[in-house]
């Protein structure tokens, strides 16, 4: 899928950022599992990646440091 | 005495994709292109293992070999992050690391009690910070701690105490070194284990092995050099520039990258070399930093061929802040002559020029003669009081 712009409620602190809650196609979806994140930079920069489980899902959310902004990269179902 | 230990993370790409994926913990998984790619595997989980798969397979015949097989499409820059924060992690606790590859690395250190208790540490916060396992082997010989750690994988730690006597009982297919090709010849002359090296006279070895045989000979009897599994090998030929001033101005970029342009061909020219990788880095004026790459279609290695793509490149790149650094290496080298046909220039004007200009240079320094496009740089140069002298350097 191509990156899509959400809301997300997140906490920064701690030197940490942690998305608690995102907002997409109109559903409220709480973080109930953050397994993994990591950093890329490219011309726009930093970018903070996190992998996310929610439900029977899986979603892969970016994080803009330079414009503040977060996307969703990808959506996959946890049921195998 | 020096102690080695050679960390290798276990299934590096597979696992980390598991650490992301938890789900997948159970399931079969390999990291490669898509089903209906012609890709490989790049990396096989250690329950894809058990079907046989490994790295380097076909996809289409790990998916015969396991048709429920999950495969996930590989995400080498995240590959590359994790790896870059597990090898800081390293430096940090054990203070001397030298990578070996994405995943794998060596450190050292003169006591054993000291390298074993890193190690240990090294492993446990690898596992707790970054949900995968890492394999460790450790020996007074480098090549004999990367040996030992294959010995218990995954999650593998083992101790060499004596190091001869342990790759003696070697098979020596176990052997970074030694291929297949290498092997087979040597089972084909009864050498199944290293230790039988020794039974043959040097002088069949040599016959058989040609320079190979003093390789061999050194594995043996374990005299070879702690200097190896260290990549000094010519892969690439760049360099960086970093800007007096942070800038946004293009032609000021552009010029630098053909006076970078220039100096890669004097060494492409000087070592015969050229290349299909072309690579541009950007460091922004906040220190972050980031490449851009294309492979050619051709092999290069002339300024103009250099300067022309590396301007392409710098097009395609939208910069958000102004640039400390600017860089172009050449990768993919290989010797040149080999692969296509001398003379080095197509047209014999442009060759008779471009030895004229390198004469110059050679006579006069680098700077004494300079392209139209370089003069932004050069200009600066003499407003800020800088004079060019006669040999070409700045007074």
């Amino acid at each position: 899928m191509n990156k899509e712009q959400i809301f997300v409620l997140a906490y920064f602190g701690k030197g940490k950022i942690v998305p608690r809650i995102f907002f997409w196609k109109g559903k409220v979806i709480k973080v109930e599992k953050l397994t993994y994140s990591w950093k890329t930079v490219d011309e726009g920069g930093i970018k903070i990646h996190f992998s996310i489980i929610s439900g029977s899902f899986y979603y892969h959310l970016l994080y803009s440091l330079s414009s503040s902004r977060w996307y969703l990269i990808d959506v996959e179902s946890t049921v195998i | 005495m020096i102690w080695w230990a050679h960390l290798d993370m276990d299934s590096f790409f597979a696992s980390v994709e598991i650490a992301s994926r938890p789900y997948y913990k159970d399931s079969p998984l390999a990291v490669g292109g898509n089903e209906h790619s012609r890709t490989v595997v790049a990396s096989a989980s250690y329950k894809a293992r058990e079907y046989g798969i490994k790295s380097g397979m076909p996809l289409y015949e790990a998916l015969n070999r396991c048709p429920h097989l999950v495969i996930v499409n590989p995400d080498i820059e995240k590959y590359i992050s994790i790896s870059k924060d597990i090898f800081g992690l390293v430096e940090n606790l054990a203070g001397n690391i030298l990578p070996y590859s994405i995943d794998e690395c060596f450190f050292y250190s003169k006591s054993k009690d000291d390298i074993i208790s890193k190690s240990l540490y090294i492993k446990r916060i690898i596992k707790e910070k970054f949900k995968i396992t890492a394999s460790c082997g450790i020996a007074d010989k480098k090549i004999v701690a990367k040996i030992a750690s294959d010995e218990k994988k995954p999650d593998g730690f083992f101790v060499v105490e004596d190091s001869l006597k342990y790759i003696r009982e070697k098979d020596v297919g176990d052997v970074p070194g030694i291929g297949r090709k290498l092997k087979k010849k040597l089972n084909s002359l009864g050498i199944y284990y290293v230790k039988q090296i020794d039974d043959i006279p040097f002088t069949i070895l040599r016959k058989h092995f040609k320079q190979y045989s003093y390789f061999l000979k050194e594995i043996a009897t374990l005299k070879i050099s702690d200097n190896i599994f260290v990549y000094d090998e010519v892969k690439s030929v760049g360099n960086t520039h970093t800007f007096e001033k942070d800038t946004f101005k293009k032609e000021e970029i552009l010029s630098y990258i053909s006076i970078i342009s220039q100096h890669m061909e004097q060494r492409l020219l000087e070592d015969f070399f050229e290349g299909n990788k072309l690579t541009v880095t950007f460091r922004y004026s906040n220190f972050q930093t980031f490449t851009k790459q294309k492979k050619l279609e051709r092999y290069i290695y002339s300024s103009e061929e250099i300067f022309d793509e590396s301007s392409k490149i710098f097009d395609s790149v939208n910069l958000v802040m102004p640039l400390r650094l600017v860089g172009v290496s050449l990768g993919g080298i290989r010797k040149r002559g080999v692969y296509g046909s001398l003379p080095f220039f197509e047209n014999e004007k442009d060759c008779r020029l471009k030895e004229c200009l390198n004469s110059i240079k050679r006579e006069f320094g680098e700077s004494s003669i300079i392209k139209l496009r370089d003069l932004y740089v050069f200009d600066r140069k003499i407003k800020g009081r800088r004079i060019i002298n006669r040999t070409g350097d700045l007074v």
